[in-house]
């Protein structure tokens, strides 16, 4: 019987699936420690517990593992289950949403099969540099890679190595700081000494939450990924998170020090805006640019004090939208703005640009579709007012739509396709 | 073996205590008859008193298998999810046109404010288009902004009635409050059960008197239907259909009567035995009274069913008598003599109705106990008042002139249909019923195969598909985004800890798992609202729908939970499951799925953990005694839960009951009769009936349920009486020295006369009940109508066909004289 005990209790340090936890600050330990001991230990030695576990030990223990640790369900409701984000990679259409649903479809939307994939947090966005290589990035620091167009993923980061770096760079950050107040200090220039001091502040902020997270478990999710190549890439999230990788996706370092950011706001979506520059949107009105593929940023003025949710860019024109139906139409790259009137006051969470039109989506079954020459606007709220999340164009023309209730289909002109639409079973 | 007393000129050929017993018992209440009719008379007394005391009881609690694994899990959340037990909704639906009229806006605020002041109505708790806790909400640039859907400055303009419509769209309400057509909205009217004024418990059925004068007679028409649906709803019509069962009975008892008065031609012959049966449910009702039970929706029917079997045994006594006066023996002789021939058989018969339906104790259901309480309690009450108390009081009042002449006439006649029916005794003839009873018994096997656990209509199973109650019910299913049909699974933990993101997750993942379980529709629990709320707090972003591993965020988004969802000390978080529908299998698919996932995902660790707080837990974690903060999936609550929980103990008990049963008639009938062929003449006809009304069952899509399952052991119990008569007699005319198809005409014409007589009255008394507006009471009146009909034919057609075979004559002859040398048996 002792040895039984004894043994149950090894099997859970062992196999790292369970966390100890334990209260503070209100918040959750999130075993950080039993994590890394369980990755110290070679293979063999974790096969080995594995299998004296699974012989002695089974009743006394739950499988609760991680969901960072446990594989989407196979399931056949994915595509009316919630979905965040879909796109295009070649003809493929790739969606991701809840419970680590990735589901893909070669024919245009009417049926999906899904992809299997090592975690079952919330995906919510997703991204093919090229028509096999995507990645797909959300809740708890999570980031997926696949090769082979969508149907296998691998766990490349996740939010407690998110929480290390972010710590390592916070750390950083604040070194550099005083040693920043240090130089104004010897400077003498009181206005340089109080920005530092505001400078510092904020890092140090910025360090304690870092601290506090890294201690809790607490995880950050991400909102957007954009990959350059099939090496350079980006991933960007809540409380100003943002990630780059240069060897697609094997390392990710923090570069949230380098985006203009001072209130850590949320950064909602990356995009491409021509050539090397890139624009980020996020919470109150957040809009920072950057013209070299990411190395320096640039805070531009925003046309709007809300929340932006994201940015389509169609040769020089730009759209960008946010909180409560509001978009603004750019034709000069960016530099200026124009708000549109579009009848609808609903959020407007995504969109894309075909040929001729821009669709956006958003909350309570709003879309709205914008004529690329002319003035023209079309607003339509699509039966049963569930909100949209992401929207792209099929090779046939029309658009699938993805949100609260999955997928929806749309014609070219912005008719609801009533067609039925499938999954085939998982494996 | 010592040689046996002789006592009388006649005596029975069997007996059930001892040869020297019975006589005694015989003399001793025939020899003082006047004490034996005063003590009866007082018990009489003593029982109508009890009557008095008789009283209705309406708690669900009887209703439901309170010792099950599911029940006791319940129990210990009883008083935390009570707030959705006692709720009623009323859907004020426009006729023409939608709801966002002035006229509609105002009939509703009236219906609302008549509504506030039934009593009964948590006035607090109250939800509707017109009261200030239905609000509107919406993310702007500077943080929430919200009010109520119908603002301060509403007057019934086309501006205002478009900021409603606005409102309602916001609100979140579409669904739920407002139907998904805009044509209808409801009223959600939650029920204090105890009047905070007296004290008095709510009367249910006053509330469900109280809607339907206030609210659907007042303002229910042409221009606006109301639809009222809810647990108290459904109890208070029940309890109204209940009070049906009144009429049913007199309208039993006076087609017995005249039933009775056409087969005796003597009106004591028909007087008495009413009156002796109607004696038997005054000691039933009386005695269980005032032992203290109570009478429900199930026990309600226990005095027709002791009022039916009185006059079956009454009519025997009374058929026993009249032939024997024709043969010309006095009063006193004539009933003696009926006594002495029919208590063994009628004693046997009722003892093994009474010791038959208390198997129905099998199944751990209060009501079903009771039933097979007062039921076993009113058959022995009828031995009294039946067999003794009648022969007694005809021994006094005698049989008319008329009634003798008529006996006589009939048992001299001879009737075509008797010497029909004779036939089957004969052995050339007797192979047709036996070959058509073994096919219907291998098709009724077939088909029964089939049959279903629990209730397979959609509604409330307790009311008719087409009653008032379940139109309402399935109006709201079809315009609201509800199920009527909910299984509750508890999310246990210990005490503060059900927000704890482990268990959040957990319970996030045995939401989709349930959802995607056939069957299931939507799931909603604490998680639901942490997801929505996380949303929320981030501008209404999708992307932010999921469970937040920060404990402050988690804690936060379930600040406002709903009480529903979440009990007062965290320990425990329902998981409200909505199905498609009751059917038995849906119940098992979502039961099996969530025991699945309880085998993944419950911590199995001793129940002390759970009661902890949480620096023991953390200790406990410290010290590596449990990995985590332990959680465990319950099962259940809900009406799916508490029907899934039904069934089990219905589907375990319904073969052990129906076997003991078989084996209670088995035994009794051997002891009696101390012959195999003999129980198999009387148990075979049984079975087949037993059988096909399974079949019948199947047919009708009738399923086993609380409803039916004791049917299957009265209709044995009952049936199993005229066998028995039709055995005793037959066995007698073969003793007297008759051929087997002579001995049967015999019989029929006497014993088989009444039991076919029996056999017709009591199921025209019981057809009655299949008019009642509650359906189990209905359900329970086809089956037993048709048990009636089928052991009576099984007893007159298949019992003699298998004597035939079976029988041996001559053995029976030389037992006798062995026994009784040549004193005659009795009868």
């Amino acid at each position: 019987m002792f040895s039984d005990l004894v043994q149950r209790d090894r099997c859970g340090r062992y196999l790292g699936g369970r966390h100890h936890g334990g209260r503070h600050h209100g918040g959750r330990h999130h075993g950080g420690k039993s994590r890394s001991a369980a990755k110290s230990r070679s293979w063999s030695q974790l096969m080995i517990s594995l299998a004296i576990c699974l012989l002695l030990a089974p009743l006394a223990q739950a499988t609760w593992q991680d969901p960072l640790n446990t594989p989407a369900m196979p399931t056949q409701l994915a595509h009316k289950e919630l979905l965040l984000d879909v796109v295009r990679a070649d003809q493929r259409l790739v969606a991701v949403g809840a419970h680590g649903h990735v589901i893909y479809s070669d024919d245009n939307g009417r049926s999906w099969q899904q992809g299997q994939v090592p975690v079952k947090v919330t995906l919510t966005a997703v991204h093919f540099s090229s028509g096999k290589y995507g990645w797909a990035v959300g809740h708890d620091g999570v980031i997926l890679h696949t090769d082979d167009g969508g149907a296998n993923w691998i766990k490349q980061f996740e939010g407690f190595r998110a929480n290390d770096a972010i710590v390592a760079a916070a750390r950083e950050l604040k070194t550099k700081r005083e040693a920043a107040l240090a130089q104004a200090e010897a400077s003498g220039d009181d206005v340089a000494i109080e920005e530092a001091e505001i400078q510092l502040e904020n890092a140090t902020f910025a360090l304690e939450d870092a601290l506090y997270d890294q201690e809790t478990g607490s995880t950050k999710p991400f909102l957007d990924v954009w990959f350059y190549d099939a090496r350079r890439g980006f991933a960007v999230g809540a409380y100003g998170m943002a990630f780059y990788t240069a060897d697609g996706g094997q390392t990710w370092s923090d570069i949230s020090a380098r985006i203009p950011n001072p209130g850590r706001m949320h950064l909602n979506a990356i995009v491409p805006v021509g050539g090397m520059a890139l624009t980020v949107v996020g919470e109150a009105g957040t809009l920072v640019r950057s013209d070299d593929l990411g190395a320096n940023w640039r805070a531009m003025l925003a046309p709007y004090e809300g929340s932006l949710f994201g940015l389509v860019s169609k040769d020089d024109q730009q759209w960008l939208f946010g909180l409560r139906g509001h978009v603004f139409h750019s034709t000069d790259a960016g530099i200026s703005w124009r708000e549109l009137s579009t009848g609808s006051e609903q959020t407007l969470l995504g969109g894309v640009s075909s040929a001729d039109r821009t669709v956006l989506v958003g909350n309570g079954g709003s879309v709205v579709m914008l004529a690329h020459r002319g003035e023209k606007i079309r607003s339509i709220i699509i039966e049963g007012r569930k909100a949209y999340a992401g929207v792209a164009q099929t090779s046939e023309g029309g658009f699938v739509l993805v949100g609260e209730n999955g997928v929806k289909r749309l014609s070219a002109s912005g008719e609801l396709l009533d067609t039925s639409i499938s999954m085939a079973a998982g494996e | 073996m010592s040689e046996q007393k002789h006592y009388f000129d006649s005596e029975p050929e069997h007996y059930i205590l001892s040869p020297d017993t019975e006589p005694m018992l015989e003399r001793f209440l025939f020899g003082n008859r006047p004490v034996v009719l005063v003590l009866l008379a007082l018990l009489t007394a003593l029982f109508a008193y009890g009557l008095t005391k008789v009283k209705l009881d309406s708690s669900i609690e009887k209703y439901i298998p309170l010792n099950h694994e599911y029940i006791q899990n319940y129990l210990v959340h009883k008083d935390d999810m009570k707030s959705g037990v006692a709720n009623v909704k009323i859907a004020v639906e426009a006729v023409n046109g939608d709801i966002f009229t002035k006229d509609y806006m105002e009939t509703l605020s009236k219906i609302n404010d008549e509504v506030f002041f039934i009593p009964g109505v948590d006035r607090s708790g109250m939800q509707s288009l017109w009261t200030p806790n239905t609000r509107w909400t919406e993310v702007t640039e500077q943080g929430f902004q919200g009010g109520p859907v119908i603002p301060s400055t509403y007057d019934g303009s086309e501006q205002s009635l478009e900021q409603v419509r606005q409102n309602v769209l916001k609100s979140g309400q579409v669904g739920r409050l407002v139907s998904n057509d805009f044509k209808s909205s409801i009223i959600d009217v939650p029920l204090v059960e105890y009047d905070p004024e007296t004290g008095e418990k709510l009367s249910y059925q006053q509330f469900s008197h109280d809607l339907e004068q206030k609210i659907r007679s007042q303002f229910g028409g042409d221009d606006y239907r109301i639809y009222i649906t809810g647990t108290p709803k459904k109890l208070g019509d029940l309890l109204d259909g209940a009070g049906q069962i009144a009429f049913f009975f007199l309208a039993a008892m006076i087609a017995t009567a005249v039933l009775l008065y056409l087969y005796s031609r003597c009106p004591k012959g028909t007087v008495v035995p009413i009156i002796a049966s109607l004696i038997a449910v005054v000691w039933q009702l009386g005695a269980l009274a005032l032992l203290g039970f109570s009478i429900d929706l199930y026990s309600v029917l226990v005095p027709f069913l002791v009022f039916a079997i009185g006059i079956s045994h009454g009519v025997q006594i009374i058929n026993g008598i009249a032939i024997e006066s024709g043969k010309g023996a006095n009063r006193e002789q004539a009933a003696r003599q009926a006594f002495r021939g029919l208590y063994v058989p009628g004693m046997l018969a009722l003892m093994s109705d009474a010791i038959g339906f208390l198997t129905l104790l099998f199944i751990d259901i209060g009501v079903i106990q009771e039933l097979a309480i007062s039921a076993s309690v009113g058959v022995a009450m009828i031995i009294v008042t039946n067999l003794v108390l009648l022969p007694i009081v005809m021994s006094y009042l005698g049989i008319s002139r008329s009634g003798v002449r008529h006996a006589e006439k009939t048992e001299r006649a001879d009737p075509v249909l008797w010497r029909f029916v004779s036939q089957f005794a004969n052995r050339k003839v007797a192979p047709v019923p036996i070959v058509i009873a073994a096919v219907m018994a291998v098709i009724g096997f077939q088909v029964s195969q089939d049959l279903k656990i629990g209730d397979l209509d959609k509604g409330a199973p307790e009311l008719r598909a087409d009653s008032r109650y379940n139109l309402d019910n399935d109006f709201m299913v079809s315009n609201y985004s509800t199920s009527s049909d909910v299984l509750v699974v508890m999310v246990e933990t210990p005490l503060e800890q059900c927000n704890d993101y482990k268990v959040m997750d957990a319970i996030d993942r045995f939401m989709w798992h349930m959802e995607n379980v056939p069957g299931v529709q939507s799931t909603v629990s604490l998680v639901s609202v942490s997801k929505l709320v996380t949303k929320a707090m981030n501008e209404g972003n999708l992307n932010w729908s999921a469970l937040s591993r920060n404990q402050t965020i988690l804690n936060t988004s379930i600040q406002r939970a709903p009480s529903g969802l979440i009990n007062p000390d965290c320990s425990m978080a329902p998981v409200i499951i909505y199905l498609n529908d009751h059917k038995a299998e849906t119940l098992e698919t979502a039961v099996a799925a969530v025991e699945e996932f309880k085998a993944q995902y419950d911590d199995h660790v001793e129940q002390k953990y759970f009661e902890m707080r949480i620096p023991q837990i953390e200790e406990a974690i410290a010290n590596g005694e449990i990995d985590s903060v332990p959680v465990r999936f319950q099962l259940a609550s809900g009406n799916a839960g508490i029907e899934a929980a039904t069934n089990q103990v219905i589907a375990e008990a319904q073969h052990t009951m129906l076997i003991f049963v078989y084996v209670v008639v088995f035994v009794l009938c051997f002891i009696t009769f101390r012959s195999f062929t003999a129980v198999a003449c009387i148990i075979i006809p049984l079975a087949l009936t037993s059988v096909l009304s399974q079949a019948l069952m199947t047919y009708l899509g009738i399923g086993v349920k609380v409803a039916t399952l004791p049917v299957i052991a009265l209709g044995v119990g009952i049936g199993v009486d005229y066998g028995i008569y039709i055995y005793n007699r037959l066995e007698v005319m073969i003793i007297a020295g008759k051929n087997m198809q002579e001995a049967f005409l015999e019989t029929l014409k006497s014993t088989g006369k009444a039991v076919s007589f029996t056999g017709i009255t009591l199921a025209l008394g019981v057809g009655t009940w299949m008019l009642s507006p509650i359906k189990f009471q209905a359900d329970m009146g086809i089956l037993l109508t048709f048990m009636f009909l089928w052991n009576m034919l099984g007893a007159l057609v298949l019992l003699p066909a298998l004597a035939t075979f079976l029988l041996r004559p001559e053995r029976m002859r030389a037992r006798h004289r062995a026994r009784h040398g040549d004193v005659p048996p009795a009868g």
